[in-house]
């Protein structure tokens, strides 16, 4: 073997060995080689600032209190988002509103108190595999319990023979006149529960298109407005859509975590939720989804003008009068903490 | 007009990347190229696409919120997969530059690709499980080698994104390149 050879020799099994050490120095961050991370479990906090108003077509309910508590699990490093199905509201969960009917044949009207009684598997058009919530109607309490099975759902109002329906039956009560009154506050408590969930997601959406402008928020500065584009062809209002960095309370010179900012809809239909949106709301804390890990992640949003169409809107210059829709004022936060088992 | 090998060298050689070459040292220095330039790719799929940082990469890219804006955007289909592309291609038109045009470069470049697929069959659950009873019988300290092979994650898209880099590169090493002089 030449010398020119033994070289060429020399370098290929330099170039495998180089092989080797690249693959396994990478490996060790590369995911697919990784060990599955513990589950993070994300803890929610939804309360009310003022009244909460949801029309449904039917029944015009004010909700003048409402905490709801609960948590989820997710794997580590997604993004917190209360989009994730199934959530758990804690026995602290607690709303109240009263109901008035739109039309007087509806004879649906009085003030509702309802609790989470035992931990419920909870998500939006969803029925819970379990637990349990009860509904105060002028003295009466009606408890509803969801089957394990997931099948039924169990009514037992006051002292009188409990009723076990359908979830679907259950939850299409409340616009039922043939049904007992208690039972129809029973299953509005329900799907009241079901509109706050729905809305409280809008907080989602700003948190994640905050941070696809963190560069634009931070190149024209705090205090600035960002004109973004939201669609609402048939509006005969122009539709706005404003961010702004409002201040830079960490990490001093960039826009990103801990830091405060704020969007603003007006006339605007958010075309990945098929909704009429008109809010201005404000998040604090702001903290990247995708930061170090493991890591400490939360945000409180508040919605401090709310309009938010429960369905998507018919192509008018405005929303009818009698449009379901949710008004209102509703802080939203969430945190995460490095734990198996979700908070009770 | 390229430089004609001998008659007696063309003979001996049996490679298509020997004979269809000029003598120039140009296809050495592209094959060479293109091996930073996968690389390139490799360090540019973890900093702006993936979530971890391999060791070879400064910690700060991490921080730099610009870079991990795009992390979202990619799909998982595509980034898992890239690194081995990336290191599979790497590899080989690493071994094509260092082979040359001799005798040695075919067998080189196989070895190169059973190296590559090596390293991600080992990965597979067999083994991965074979090797974790075997080091957990002998009592042995896990190093990186058998960490590797005890918890790596098998892909089948890994295996593919080999096999694709492999003809990928293979086109580039033996596709023919006009000489100085010949425009056509």
């Amino acid at each position: 073997m030449t010398l020119q050879n033994s070289l060429r020799m020399a370098a290929l099994i330099a170039t495998w060995c180089a092989a080797v050490l690249l693959a396994l120095g990478s490996s060790t961050f590369d995911e697919d080689n990784e060990e599955e991370p513990p589950p993070i479990t994300v803890n929610f906090d939804v309360s009310n600032r003022g009244d909460v108003r949801i029309l449904d077509g039917i029944t015009a309910d004010t909700a003048t209190s409402f905490t709801i508590l609960g948590s989820f699990e997710k794997a580590a490093n997604d993004r917190i988002t209360l989009r994730q199905v199934p959530v758990l509201l804690n026995t602290g969960t607690a709303w109240a509103a009263g109901v008035l009917p739109d039309d007087p044949e509806n004879l649906l009207v009085g003030d509702f108190v309802a609790q989470v009684t035992d931990t419920l598997e909870f998500g939006f058009d969803r029925q819970p595999a379990f637990g349990q919530f009860s509904s105060d109607l002028d003295g009466t309490t009606t408890i509803v319990t969801f089957s394990d099975t997931g099948d039924d759902v169990t009514i037992q109002t006051g002292t009188a023979t409990a009723q076990t329906l359908s979830f679907r039956n259950f939850r299409d009560a409340a616009d039922d006149t043939n049904r007992d009154v208690d039972l129809r506050m029973a299953s509005k408590a329900y799907g009241l529960l079901e509109n706050l969930w729905l809305v409280t997601r809008i907080s989602e959406t700003v948190h994640r298109e905050i941070e696809q402008q963190l560069s634009m928020l931070q190149s024209i500065g705090l205090q600035t407005n960002l004109d973004l584009t939201c669609d609402n062809p048939m509006s005969m209002n122009a539709p706005t859509y404003v961010m702004r960095w409002l201040n830079d309370v960490a990490d001093i010179g960039n826009a990103g975590n801990g830091d405060n900012f704020s969007a603003a809809w007006r006339n605007c239909l958010i075309d990945a939720d098929g909704r009429w949106l008109e809010s201005e709301m404000e998040i604090e804390n702001f903290q990247l989804a995708n930061d170090a890990n493991p890591r400490s992640m939360s945000y409180t949003a508040e919605a401090r003008i709310l309009f938010f169409a429960t369905q998507e809107l018919e192509p008018l210059p405005s929303p009818a009068e009698n449009q379901e829709r949710v008004n209102g004022d509703i802080v939203v936060s969430a945190s995460e903490e490095l734990s198996v088992t979700p908070t009770q | 007009m390229g430089v004609a090998l001998p008659a007696d060298t063309r003979q001996r050689v049996n490679s298509r990347v020997m004979t269809a070459r000029p003598t120039s040292g140009t296809p050495a220095r592209r094959n060479a190229l293109g091996a930073a330039a996968a690389l390139g790719l490799g360090a540019l799929v973890y900093v702006t696409m993936r979530d971890h940082l391999p060791a070879v990469l400064p910690g700060w890219l991490s921080t730099v919120e610009a870079l991990s804006a795009s992390r979202a955007l990619v799909p998982d289909w595509l980034t898992g997969p890239l690194p081995s592309f990336a290191h599979a291609a790497a590899v080989l038109l690493l071994t094509a530059a260092v082979a040359g045009r001799t005798r040695l470069a075919r067998g080189a470049m196989a070895l190169s690709l059973l190296l590559c697929l090596a390293l991600e069959l080992v990965q597979h659950p067999v083994v991965n499980e074979t090797v974790a009873a075997w080091t957990g019988a002998a009592g042995l300290a896990p190093d990186r080698l058998l960490s590797y092979a005890a918890h790596g994650t098998f892909d089948h898209y890994d295996v593919a994104a080999v096999v694709l880099a492999a003809v990928v590169a293979h086109w580039l090493v033996t596709r023919p390149t006009p000489s100085k002089g010949e425009t056509e």
